[in-house]
């Protein structure tokens, strides 16, 4: 008997002091460490949480919170499965479950780049804790083994060279380049073999484009993510071999790697002496950069319903002949058709006759009535061009298109140049201060993108800004000078008039003003 | 008082500007907002001027700083900006601007009397939902299937129209939830509009532009039905009836 109770003693001793020693040791390296308060759902709280779960989340997490909804296999990342209580964005030590208000959090925001909407003003916080309840008895861990404690994402730095070049430091040291890549796109060595806990492939995160990060993109996020790891793929936590304030300079390095995005609905270009050839020229730095947002061609046979590259961004210049656009874009590694996948390709569109009345082709590929111009370069070198009618009818036809197109750590970099004037029929002509629709699609070979299964643009428009003309300049100049005058004689009026009215309260009796 | 007489104007004028500006929603169009303001610029000069001694209390501001010589640096800051911010408008006003032409577009367009579907011709506006695809447990749920596995990236999970592709496609998916979709529409409108998607449009309606896949290529009569149901369902709208006119 006495022998028994040893046992459960030590039982529960084992399991409570590295829970303990770890505590002490997050406070010890300055991490902010608070107990978790778990939610005690009741049985009216369940049964809400059921009916809404699955009008909204079984569509994809399943019936049985298995992740095997009935669209799962259309999606990538794959929904979670909720049974095995791995959860990726959590402010709780790693392996550990996440807390009610991490839950209560991702189904709020909902998780970039991936289907998981943001479902905070569509449904109540109250149903939103009603789902967190629900969604948590699918695994009896958050009963048997609820997270006791949770990071604080507090004591960020402010981004000074010096926090950033020890976040640099540690970024190297930590060896975060391994998975991704020098510049954070993603791309490191071991970029390709990861697996995650289930087994599927997982790439590492890009970090250059921080509004497809699953978890969030603010410094904080970043943080916390390198604090706790993400759950079930190779994301490590570094709360063990870093402090706090080191990881809140490796958070500030990893925002800074991230650029700002710069939507919208036009491509503009100016004009300059000679368009660069290279895809590095330090010219292209001037130049404003559209990024376009790529869907998946879902609109035929062959469908892809996740496209691997979401972000492509262009710029354009042109001189008196030529107009030259560069084609930017993240890609984790480079498909030239040496082995046995298909090769990266980028595209352009335009409309390849004038438009009649505002009547533009069909965003994809052009239709029987109006046909599109489609330039193609793709990662063997080839450059060609098209004339299509559809996605189905694409005839090749003489290239006038010249390019140079660059892989370098994750990222290609393609500028494709032509005339200005169309050097036969069916190819579009670009004059200065005409808008052109202009569209792209993009194919990842890596990921077995090929023929119809792309990623797609819709239309946006591509403007050649004219010189701007002397008129513009002049009127401005013509009211700066008319006012900057009537300021210097009114004043020189009022002057004169306040000094009459001096002299005349000096001299009450004098006869001039009636004169005048 | 009559020191404050100045600042009041300008505040009062500043504060009716701030109202307008940003106190109403929609936003007033600019050429509305120029005549507000314009009102309220004179009212307040008809205001100012109506009483001497305040319309003298008014301007001896603006006479000490054109006047005093301790004021000399602000009245040279004063003369010197005020000619540029007025050839800064100018310039604003006179340069080329470029903005993306403007594509007029109808959403509901008037449908064909008849369509081809399936090679057969479908009367759109004759068209009753079979009797065997009625609204149940069974159809409704293969709708759900459907859509989901279909529809869902653009019209979204929660058919708000805000899916994972939704911002990368213009026009913007149909928010299915909102007053002034699929409920001011019969069912065999919307019927048709699945079966044809985009390419099925008139060009006032700019087909080139939709991403909507003609989903004929994809369902059977019977499954457009079932989508038809579910969305209604699901959104919690009800189709336009010509019953009882």
């Amino acid at each position: 008997m006495a022998n028994a109770r040893l046992c459960v003693l030590l039982l529960i001793g084992s399991t409570l002091l590295p829970a303990i020693a770890v505590a002490q040791d997050f406070a010890a390296k300055g991490f902010k460490v608070v107990p978790t308060s778990p939610r005690q759902a009741t049985a009216k709280d369940l049964a809400a949480g059921k009916l809404l779960y699955e009008e909204l989340c079984s569509q994809c997490h399943g019936e049985s919170g298995d992740g095997q909804g009935v669209m799962a296999d259309l999606l990538k990342p794959r929904p979670r499965d909720f049974r095995r209580g791995i959860y990726k964005i959590r402010r709780t030590p790693q392996g550990e479950l996440p807390t009610d208000e991490d839950l209560f959090r991702i189904i709020s925001n909902g998780m970039p780049a991936s289907s998981m909407p943001a479902w905070r003003g569509l449904v109540s916080d109250a149903q939103i804790w009603q789902l967190v309840d629900y969604i948590e008895s699918f695994s009896e861990d958050f009963a048997d083994y609820p997270a006791e404690e949770q990071f604080l994402l507090e004591g960020k730095p402010d981004p000074t060279p010096e926090s950033l070049e020890r976040g640099e430091e540690i970024y190297i040291k930590a060896e975060c380049a391994k998975c991704h890549g020098e510049s954070g796109r993603g791309n490191g060595r071991s970029a390709a073999e990861l697996v995650d806990e289930w087994d599927f492939p997982i790439y590492p995160a890009d970090l250059t484009e921080p509004w497809t990060l699953r978890g969030g993109g603010s410094v904080e996020d970043l943080y916390r993510t390198v604090t706790t790891g993400v759950n079930g793929t190779p994301m490590p936590s570094f709360s063990d071999a870093w402090n706090s304030d080191d990881l809140w300079n490796l958070a500030n390095y990893l925002h800074s790697l991230g650029r700002k995005p710069f939507w919208g609905e036009i491509l503009r270009g100016s004009k300059i002496a000679a368009v660069p050839e290279d895809a590095f020229s330090d010219v292209w730095e001037a130049a404003p950069v559209l990024d376009v947002r790529l869907l998946g061609q879902i609109i035929q046979e062959p469908r892809l319903f996740n496209p691997s590259v979401q972000t492509l961004s262009a710029q354009v210049l042109f001189d008196d002949n030529e107009i030259a656009l560069l084609l930017t874009w993240r890609d984790r590694f480079e498909n030239t058709g040496e082995d046995e996948l298909p090769i990266d390709r980028v595209s352009v569109l335009f409309p390849a006759q004038e438009l009649e009345e505002g009547k533009k082709p069909y965003f994809l590929m052009g239709d029987r009535r109006r046909p599109v111009d489609a330039w193609q370069w793709s990662a063997n070198g080839r450059t060609e061009t098209f004339l299509a009618r559809g996605m189905d009818a694409v005839t090749p036809r003489t290239s006038p298109v010249k390019s140079q197109g660059v892989y370098r750590d994750g990222q290609y970099r393609v500028v494709l140049r032509r005339s200005l004037k169309a050097g036969q029929d069916n190819e579009v002509e670009f004059s200065p201060g005409t808008m052109i629709p202009i569209a792209w699609n993009v194919w990842d070979g890596q990921e077995g993108e090929d023929g119809k299964r792309r990623a797609v643009s819709r239309w946006y428009y591509l403007l050649l800004e004219p010189e701007t003309p002397l008129l513009t300049w002049l009127w401005p100049i013509v009211v700066v000078c008319l006012t900057a005058g009537g300021e210097f004689f009114g004043l020189r009026r009022l002057r004169q008039h306040w000094a009459r009215q001096q002299t005349g309260a000096l001299q009450p009796t004098d006869g001039t003003e009636s004169q005048a | 008082m009559g020191r404050l007489v100045f600042p009041l104007s300008i505040l009062t004028w500043l504060v009716v500007w701030a109202a307008l500006k940003f106190g109403v929603q929609p936003p007033i169009p600019g050429s509305v907002m120029g005549l507000y303001l314009s009102i309220v610029t004179v009212s307040i000069l008809v205001y100012l001027v109506a009483d001497e001694a305040r319309f003298e209390a008014f301007l001896a501001p603006l006479i000490s700083l054109l006047r005093e010589q301790r004021l000399v640096v602000p009245r040279l800051l004063v003369l010197i900006s005020l000619p540029l911010l007025l050839g800064w408008f100018t310039y604003t006003r006179v340069r080329p601007q470029f903005d993306p032409p403007f594509e007029a577009r109808i959403i509901h367009p008037e449908p064909p009397a008849k369509f081809k579907l399936h090679g057969e011709d479908f009367d759109v506006l004759k068209a009753q939902r079979p009797p065997e695809m009625e609204v149940n447990q069974e159809n409704l749920a293969a709708g759900r299937r459907l859509y989901f596995r279909n529809c869902m990236y653009c019209h979204g999970d929660y058919l708000d129209g805000k899916g994972r592709f939704a911002e990368a496609v213009n026009p913007l998916p149909a928010n299915f939830r909102d007053g002034g979709t699929i409920s001011q529409l019969e069912e065999g409108y919307v019927y048709w509009r699945i079966a044809t998607g985009g390419r099925g449009l008139p060009d006032g309606a700019t087909p080139w532009n939709s991403s909507m896949p003609v989903w004929q290529d994809f369902f059977t009569d019977e499954e457009i039905w079932q989508v038809v149901a579910f969305i209604y369902a699901a959104s919690g709208s009800t189709p336009r009836t010509w019953e009882g006119h």
